[in-house]
């Protein structure tokens, strides 16, 4: 065997065959940012760890129908978004004011972003902007969520958006565009009165 | 807000994502040098878009990968259970032939080793195989009337010979079997005659042991398998083999294709060139595992259920692919203990090194390794001189389930 880790398509592959060692590796690898982008969208932690663990079960059920023609992080986030707009559909709350609430638990210390930023040097956000920025995405409409979190929290480019949510890039560039400047409507107020 | 500025600030979006072209960038950034109002706004979208990035990750729990690991489990144990129940509502009412024979076979040949009642298995046999008639099968699935099945031993039956008549509804149903399993001197089971030509009939290869189907179109006449070969030139070698059979739902059961016995039909194997024995405390895993590798790589696949519980696969296994297929069969389980031998039709340097090979593979001997490539092509050193594979490898897997503290104490 290689020194180098394998790539995903090699761990799909041997999962496929019945490996499930290699299947296990691949959950390893992707399951924080799939428990975060989760979390992002449906606000509630002890949901999210539920779905989150579903999405890879689901994946791996599925596992025999993925034909390598995405990459296979495209194809995992195809099948979250199904299941938590499936989640959305069943649940009645569409506020996510549950967001502060599971942000309480410190203990669990964070990763660092996911998201590339062209901008200048990152500063941290503080505490209460970061449960002011999670409250504000959990105010929009469930598809202007989706393309934020996708974009934004998991860095994913213009193509693969458009091909997880299939749609067209055109879409996904104006509804990041309408996504971002509701965002900025609904955070203007909190910065203004911060700085 | 003017017109030209909102056709720019519809791009800043785009802008913040470095996904305008030369151009568009020129010209919005030389609006932006004249325009403090944009200049504003740019500055709060990127704001607000940095905050969003900057977002801690929450990190999955510590026991999310177990937890995914146990509802995989959960679903393995209900799947086998499904799984097992799937084959012997498919295989056994074929396989209950075997079992109903080779039953009444070991009690009427070997006098004085089991009770005196001799018929009572039969009986037994017979009400077990109506109840599987009595169970629902899909519509496609339906055997009609179970045959009328006598047994009958031939004059010499030294041998664990026997002859079974079974006939069906339709003429075209009619079977004539003469089965003959004398043990090889390898010590492989040696099987009946190769193919379902429907020209070798019974009587024309007396004492040899052959199996023949008569051909026909009728709906229905199809031969039960679990067949995991995709359609390919292949149908030609087994002629009562349809491809129109239906998939399954998702799951386990969508990974193999179905198709019905016609009533009294009992699938044959070609002439079997190996045997691999394996021993594992999870046979239907197994089983799904080698069906999963044997769909993979367009290997035609039969399933039977055998009278002791074992599970018995025949793989028709491309030449130039079997060294790759092998290896993949010894990782399917490490726990598992399994052995290959050449039966006593295996002929040819190729398969005897392929036993070494395997032998050396499971017990992870370097040399191993340097020996062959197992990328699925034959090694070079092997081809000439007449040591190349033949054109199909007919490989006979028997799993028979086992704990590890049963095998240790063997």
């Amino acid at each position: 065997m290689g020194e180098t880790s394998p790539s995903d398509a090699e761990l799909v592959r041997r999962a496929q065959d019945g490996d499930v060692q290699a299947f296990g590796l691949l959950v390893e690898r992707h399951q924080d940012y799939v428990y975060n982008s989760v979390f992002h969208l449906v606000g509630d932690e002890k949901d999210t760890e539920d779905l989150a663990q579903e999405v890879f079960v689901r994946a791996f059920d599925n596992l025999d129908g993925f034909e390598g023609r995405s990459k296979f992080t495209t194809w995992v986030y195809g099948i979250m978004l199904n299941m938590v707009r499936n989640y959305w559909r069943r649940s009645k709350r569409r506020n996510m004011l549950s967001l502060e609430r599971a942000r309480e638990d410190e203990t669990r210390p964070d990763i660092a972003p996911a998201a590339e930023t062209d901008g200048p040097l990152r500063a941290t956000l503080r505490g209460e902007d970061v449960a002011a920025v999670r409250s504000a995405i959990a105010e929009l409409s469930e598809d202007l969520r989706e393309i934020i979190v996708l974009r934004d929290i998991r860095g994913m480019a213009y193509a693969e958006l458009a091909s997880v949510l299939d749609v067209p890039e055109g879409t996904v560039k104006s509804r990041l565009y309408r996504a971002r400047q509701e965002l900025k409507e609904l955070l203007e107020p909190y910065f203004e009165e911060t700085q | 807000m003017n017109t030209e500025c909102r056709q720019y600030q519809e791009r800043f979006s785009e802008y913040l994502d470095d996904a305008l072209d030369d151009a568009d960038r020129e010209a919005l950034e030389a609006h932006l040098e004249s325009c403090e109002r944009c200049r504003a706004e740019l500055a709060a979208l990127r704001r607000v878009v940095d905050a969003v990035r900057e977002l801690p990750v929450l990190r999955a729990p510590e026991t999310f990968a177990a937890g995914v690991r146990e509802q995989l489990a959960a679903r393995e144990r209900t799947t086998e259970r499904r799984l097992v129940r799937l084959i012997w509502a498919r295989v056994l009412p074929v396989a209950a032939m075997f079992l109903l024979v080779v039953g009444a076979t070991f009690l009427v040949s070997r006098n004085g080793l089991f009770k005196p009642d001799a018929e009572e298995p039969m009986r037994m046999a017979m009400q077990q195989e109506e109840q599987l008639a009595r169970q629902a099968p899909p519509p496609e699935a339906s055997l009609g009337s179970m045959p009328e099945v006598k047994s009958e031993l031939s004059a010499d039956s030294a041998q664990d010979e026997l002859a079974v008549v079974a006939s069906g509804e339709s003429q075209a149903s009619s079977v004539m079997a003469r089965e003959s399993r004398p043990m090889a001197r390898n010590g492989g089971p040696r099987l009946p005659e190769p193919g379902f030509a429907p020209e070798r009939l019974l009587g024309q290869e007396k004492g040899v042991g052959s199996l023949a189907l008569p051909v026909t179109d009728a709906p229905g006449d199809m031969v039960t398998t679990l067949d995991a070969a995709p359609e390919t030139d292949e149908e030609s070698r087994y002629p009562m083999a349809r491809r129109d059979a239906p998939r399954y739902r998702r799951g386990m059961e969508e990974r193999f294709l179905f198709r019905q016995a016609p009533v009294g039909a009992v699938p044959v194997p070609p002439l079997i060139h190996q045997v691999l024995e394996v021993r594992t405390e999870k046979p239907t895993k197994v089983l799904a595992r080698i069906l999963g590798a044997a769909n993979r790589r367009d290997v035609h696949a039969v399933v039977e259920v055998g009278k002791d519980g074992a599970v018995n696969l025949y793989l028709g296994v491309p030449g130039e692919a079997y060294t790759g297929f092998l290896s993949e069969l010894g990782s399917t389980d490490e726990s598992a203990e399994q052995e290959l031998r050449n039966t006593g039709v295996a002929d040819g340097v190729f398969l005897d090194r392929m036993v070494e090979l395997y032998r050396a593979r499971r017990q992870a001997a370097p040399e191993a390794e340097e020996q062959t490539d197992w990328s699925g092509e034959v090694p070079p050193s092997l081809r000439p001189g007449g040591h190349s594979p033949p054109e199909t490898v007919n490989l006979q897997v028997c799993i028979r389930a086992e704990s590890n503290a049963a095998r240790q104490q063997r």
